[in-house]
């Protein structure tokens, strides 16, 4: 992609650049330059999970966000459905 | 039945004649085996709300846990149990138990004593043995802790030590302790798989899927309960039927259709029990045979046992959620589109009512659909390969686009 190969020359640039600016002690922040083994993460589209059986001090499992949903007493709600439909 | 009114008695039983006579008294003798976890179950249905157990259901049960526990001598565990519950300790009663502890203890010392001084490792072993499982008898958690504690240097064989964790396992399910049933099933399994035996392995299968339950992992626990169907032998946690229960009611989160089919809908050893375990197979084949109305009075059907059960009745609203995705999911296979109505109409409820679910379940991304208000139309996403490598390549896309901004901002000096 073109963006990778011009990045190549961009970050011998920056070096300098940086170098100079670190001397004349700049008055506005900069993000900071990308090292060699600096990690860029991936977007992980599994990082919500989270599976049970962690231990707590009182439970030995977390109970999942969603099941403190307030619609929870759902059994309540179907029989009421049947009853209504019978 | 004469040979159980013989037993009870006391005097020499006679042989059972026929082969009902030997069934009754299987049963019978396995049924002996599972009074503890019995009894704790009995405590955790006192426990629970009186919508769910009624206050007459409770006095019933009281009384009945109250005999057993005079019946067993279980003084400790009668403390806990008043503790927990809010029952006034009858101190009459406790008296009374403590001092049948007290003598029992005090010969157990005695013959303690006797084998240090004249017998050797194993007799002496034998007898601190027999106080431990004494502790277990009466729910003494700390006594009985210590007492094992002192057996754990016996030179004895794997079976035995895998035993004494067992037994303690057994134990920590009596006395609703989790975490340290969790911890002897893990040291029993360790200590067994250096050498311990099949019979051993089965029983520990069952024992470390009722303490998964616990924890709220159902899949795995159906997993191994599966894995037990044809040799079965662990009568001191339930009888057959009940593991056929669970068998049943844990294997519809996970277990998919063809190997639901085969394991459970038509397994034969299951099958057997059938009877006994009716909401739980009316439940498993509407879901096989796609009869969702039928599926939904089911679940309200056995809802209750669920909330009752002692290892699920905490896991009761995660369960019917899964039940409800499965049931969902299944039926949308089947579609490519389908009307809200159709949908309302095989499940038995009304238009809303589905409407409400399956957008609370798309949006929680259980459910591969869309809905159509305009049309009232639900239509499947289902991600055949074609679709999915579609759905990776952007997001790896997308992955690589952010990254490659972030490289940018950061050159961007």
């Amino acid at each position: 992609m073109a963006a990778s190969s011009s990045s190549a020359s961009a970050s011998a640039a920056a070096a300098d650049a940086a170098a100079a600016a670190a001397a004349a002690a700049p008055a506005l922040p900069r993000p900071e330059p990308v090292e060699e083994d600096d990690e860029l993460e991936e977007f992980d589209a599994e990082a919500y999970e989270e599976g049970p059986g962690a231990a707590d001090d009182d439970e030995l499992w977390k109970d999942n966000w969603e099941d403190e949903e307030p619609d929870d007493d759902f059994i309540a709600q179907l029989r009421a459905e049947q009853a209504k439909l019978a | 039945m004469a040979a159980a009114a013989a037993a009870s008695s006391g005097s020499e039983k006679p042989l059972p004649q026929t082969a009902d006579e030997v069934a009754a008294e299987l049963a019978r003798a396995e049924r002996e085996l599972s009074r503890p976890q019995r009894l704790a179950q009995k405590v955790f249905e006192c426990g629970l709300h009186d919508s769910l157990v009624t206050a007459a259901e409770k006095e019933t049960l009281r009384k009945e846990i109250l005999e057993e526990v005079e019946a067993q001598e279980m003084s400790t565990y009668y403390q806990v149990v008043c503790e927990r519950l809010g029952w006034p300790v009858d101190a009459a009663l406790l008296e009374r138990m403590v001092a049948k502890n007290d003598a029992k203890i005090k010969e157990f010392d005695a013959a303690i004593t006797d084998a240090r001084e004249n017998y050797g490792d194993d007799e002496l072993y034998e007898r601190v043995r027999v106080k431990a499982k004494y502790f277990v008898q009466i729910g003494d958690g700390d006594r009985a802790g210590k007492a094992y504690a002192e057996l754990g240097e016996a030179k004895v064989s794997v079976g035995q030590k895998v035993d004494m964790q067992m037994e303690q396992a057994l134990l920590a399910f009596l006395l609703d302790d989790a975490k340290e049933a969790k911890r002897r099933v893990e040291a029993a399994k360790e200590l067994n798989d250096k050498g311990g035996d099949w019979d051993r392995r089965n029983r520990l299968k069952v024992y470390e899927a009722m303490s998964l339950a616990w924890g709220r992992q159902l899949a795995e626990a159906a997993e191994l309960l599966l894995s037990c169907v044809a040799t079965f032998t662990c009568a001191e946690m339930m009888s057959y039927s009940g593991f056929a229960w669970y068998c049943i009611v844990l294997s519809m989160v996970g277990v998919e259709r063809a190997r639901l089919a085969k394991k459970v809908v038509n397994a034969p050893d299951l099958l057997s029990v059938s009877a006994q375990v009716p909401e739980a197979f009316t439940l498993v084949r509407a879901l096989h045979d796609c009869r969702y109305a039928d599926f939904f009075r089911a679940l309200t059907a056995i809802a209750p046992a669920l909330s009752r059960d002692r290892f699920l009745g905490r896991h009761v609203a995660l369960y019917v959620k899964e039940m409800r995705v499965r049931a969902y999911s299944q039926f949308l296979e089947a579609y490519r589109s389908v009307t809200l109505e159709g949908i309302a109409s095989a499940f038995g409820v009304s238009t809303s009512f589905i409407d409400a679910e399956l957008a609370r379940f798309i949006a929680a991304r259980r459910l591969n659909a869309k809905i159509n208000r305009m049309t009232g139309i639900v239509e499947s996403t289902r991600p055949d390969s074609k679709n999915a490598k579609y759905e990776s390549s952007l997001r790896r896309t997308d992955a690589l686009l952010a990254r490659v901004q972030r490289l940018a901002r950061s050159l961007d000096v």
